[in-house]
């Protein structure tokens, strides 16, 4: 349920430091990115790593605990696929709403973290990007290394027209 | 068989307003989805969407529960009158974007309650997923978005339908 593939890519032998989607067309208006693999990651877009322009805020649950935590004025959505160690299996799905418009950005993930039978963590985290830029490239950035068969799928989702009425 | 989703609806406020509303939606679908991305026309204020489902206004007929976090204390409510989400969110100066997604799964059933799973994503001040009962087993064939506050104009309303 994720609408239009644009791009799949899965990782090869001896890991990868990131996974980029590129020349994102502007052609959609929402974009998914789902994520399932062997590694820790932050979310990174258009390539920007300076400014301070992310924040974010996320709740956790991890069977025996709750946790609730919020950052600003970062340089990634950090900590949207938290790392535990080599054997930490992510999985998840991110939403990008009106990628290509003028308004800052939001996003909203949902996460899965399996940390190989003893224990599991589940998230939703949503964050800001204080850029009214286009977003035509997203990268999956390695907290250490996304191992190899982790696989990445970026949706592009159209929304229609009409169909509403405001009072 | 692969999952499609329609586009069905959408607008952009062109000016502030309290109340969006999808009417004669088509049975053809199992699930609705609604995306909303907005910001509320007054600044320093909060306020949280509600639905309502086929003019039904009663209160009494819808139940939430939900979870949500603040990035200080983590919460779980639950009311019993329309709403999307237990608190209000979307607070500062000047008001911050904020997003919501709603789930509305078989919304065409004709021999159930209504399920509608949420999630609010408000990165100025919380985030957030709850689920919601309707107690009706009627189709789905209008939703009308309200809130306490005016949805500033710029926001968009997306809904989609989603086959099997």
């Amino acid at each position: 349920m994720y609408g239009k593939l644009i791009a799949a890519q899965t990782v090869g032998a001896g890991g990868t430091s990131s996974i980029t989607f590129s020349a994102i067309p502007a052609s959609y208006t929402d974009l998914i990115v789902v994520y399932s693999g062997n590694g820790g990651a932050n979310l990174i877009l258009n390539g920007v790593t300076t400014g301070n322009l992310y924040s974010r805020r996320y709740l956790q649950g991890a069977a025996t605990s709750v946790a609730t935590s919020s950052a600003t004025s970062e340089n990634s959505f950090n900590g949207i696929w938290n790392y535990y160690g080599s054997e930490t299996y992510m999985f998840g799905t991110v939403y990008i709403p009106n990628y290509a418009g003028s308004a800052n950005k939001i996003v909203s993930a949902e996460t899965l973290t399996e940390i190989n039978g003893s224990g599991a963590l589940r998230q939703l985290f949503t964050g800001a990007w204080s850029s009214t830029n286009a977003i035509t490239s997203v990268t999956i950035s390695a907290l250490t290394t996304i191992g190899q068969y982790s696989t990445a799928y970026l949706y592009g989702l159209t929304k229609g027209s009409g169909g509403a009425t405001v009072s | 068989m692969a999952t499609a989703i329609t586009p069905l609806a959408n607008i952009t406020l062109t000016s502030a307003t309290t109340t969006v509303s999808f009417t004669s939606i088509s049975g053809l679908y199992r699930d609705l989805m609604l995306v909303v991305s907005g910001k509320w026309n007054t600044n320093n204020s909060s306020s949280v969407p509600w639905y309502s489902f086929n003019s039904d206004t009663n209160d009494a007929n819808y139940y939430l529960v939900d979870i949500e976090g603040t990035g200080s204390s983590a919460v779980s409510y639950s009311v019993n009158y329309r709403a999307s989400f237990a608190s209000s969110f979307g607070y500062g100066n000047p008001a911050p974007n904020w997003q919501l997604i709603s789930h509305f799964l078989d919304y065409s059933a004709t021999n159930k309650h209504k399920a509608i799973l949420t999630r609010v994503d408000s990165p100025a001040d919380r985030l957030g997923a709850s689920a919601a009962r309707w107690t009706n087993t009627s189709a789905i064939t209008s939703i009308t978005v309200q809130a306490g506050l005016s949805f500033a104009a710029g926001s968009t309303f997306s809904l989609f339908g989603v086959s099997a």
